[in-house]
């Protein structure tokens, strides 16, 4: 029974850990695109002193 | 397929992909600076190039008045050369500037944008010296990017006052940049090599205090761990100067000749800063070194694909800043998007209860480190295999 449990208890740390990774590094792309977009769409900024 | 024949595969794969899209980029490079530099005096009516890659902005075709010479300056900025047109009036005045390339995280340059940098260009002499803070505006949490601007304006406008023919004086070699973040990186992998001497009885203790001088110097104080902004650099070429950039230099240098001649990471599990505070969360929390051992191979192959893909943008964009996507300026600079602060925040959190969840899974380091020991096992077996028959006969 207590083997169960534990197998039970690593498989469901197994998924807790897929989600966070999952989660996370789908923040992650969505920063690296943001600074995709900001560099394909930058634009120049000038300075005049007239 | 075992496990090691596919990494050799895609570690192939993957350093054939990088190069291709290398030769693409440098084919598509070229840039058309007339725009740039016409925004630099926008009251000019005619702008002409001349030899020597210099600039003069008329009031008409005629060329009777002149208004300004421009010449592009360079500065060292984080992801590579930083390059800024300045318009000098007759007088070796600025009279304005405009960014004409640069290869920094957008968010940093941003930061540099919305101050008052560019600004505080207008009006300075090219015997100015561009101090930053002192001649022109410094700017907090961006100083490389804001220094790299400042050398590369007072650079133009020394171009362009020697092409109108004023009195410049020779440049002097920049001053020896060697300071806190240099000795303590030496200090740092001095107590990492005495740490990994497996006669040395407290390696455990070392480790901590390497960890926390890490944490409070190359982290909160300085906010320079190792990125992948720094191995893309080193990918496109951009060699920093080294006067100003000892620390870059000792940083991928140290790691890498540690690398070639031992085989040991000095860096990741002894002084990178982000690992120590995961580190110290865990030791608030009780973590554990949890293995989901059901998603091993998916995890660790997500996370080469993502370094993968940032080295790749960073390379198509000759922009090192763009592959970056470490949260160490969310945690030591408190700079960041919201986007930085949940994904910092969910490490934060899952650090407290498994060992290390950015390095294991997430952070772009690691699939370098394993590239380097993958090419550097290879390397060293094909040797072998070379010269051992040849030694028996």
């Amino acid at each position: 029974m207590a083997e169960k449990d534990n197998t039970r208890a690593s498989r469901l740390t197994d998924w807790i850990i897929l989600v966070f990774v999952l989660v996370v590094m789908g923040l992650l792309v969505v920063d690296l695109g943001t600074n995709v977009m900001s560099t394909m769409e930058r634009d120049r900024v000038p300075v005049s002193g007239k | 397929m075992n496990n090691r024949r596919t990494d050799r595969v895609f570690a192939l794969g993957a350093l054939t992909l990088i190069a291709v899209v290398w030769i693409v980029s440098a084919a598509r490079e070229q840039a058309d600076l007339m725009p740039i530099v016409r925004q630099t005096v926008p009251g000019a009516g005619h702008v002409v190039r001349q030899d020597g890659g210099v600039f003069s902005a008329w009031t008409d075709d005629t060329e009777t008045e002149l208004l300004a010479r421009i010449a592009i300056g360079t500065g060292d900025g984080y992801g590579g050369p930083l390059q800024v047109a300045v318009a000098v009036d007759r007088f070796g005045v600025v009279i304005g500037a405009a960014i004409a390339d640069e290869k920094e995280t957008p968010a940093w340059m941003r930061r540099v944008m919305d101050s008052g940098l560019m600004s505080s260009l207008i009006g300075k002499s090219y015997r100015d010296e561009f101090r930053l803070g002192l001649d022109v505006d410094g700017v907090t949490g961006a100083t490389c990017t804001a220094r790299a601007l400042a050398d590369a304006a007072a650079m133009g406008s020394r171009e362009a006052a020697e092409n109108l023919g004023l009195p410049v004086e020779a440049r002097r070699p920049p001053k020896i940049v060697f300071g806190i973040p240099e000795i303590v990186l030496i200090l740092l992998f001095a107590i990492g090599f005495i740490g990994h001497q497996s006669r040395f009885p407290y390696p455990k203790q070392l480790r901590w205090l390497s960890m926390i001088i890490g944490l409070i110097v190359l982290g909160f104080l300085y906010n320079s761990p190792v990125t992948l902004a720094y191995i893309t650099k080193l990918v496109l070429g951009y060699w920093p100067q080294w006067q100003t950039n000892l620390y870059w230099y000792f940083l991928i240098g140290g790691i890498l000749f540690v690398f070639t001649v031992d085989n040991k990471n000095p860096y990741c599990q002894w002084c990178c800063p982000f690992g120590a505070a995961q580190e110290c969360m865990g030791v608030i929390g009780g973590a554990e070194n949890r293995t989901p051992l059901r998603f091993q191979r998916l995890l660790i192959w997500l996370q080469r694909l993502l370094a993968l893909t940032a080295i790749l943008l960073g390379v198509w964009f000759r922009n090192p800043g763009v592959a970056s996507y470490e949260l160490f300026g969310t945690l030591f600079d408190l700079l960041g998007s919201s986007v930085q602060f949940a994904a910092l925040g969910l490490v934060l959190i899952a650090a407290l209860f498994v060992k290390r969840p950015w390095c294991n899974y997430l952070c772009p380091i690691r699939p370098v480190v394993d590239l380097i020991r993958l090419t550097r096992q290879t390397v060293k077996e094909r040797w072998q295999k070379k010269t051992t028959p040849a030694q028996a006969a």
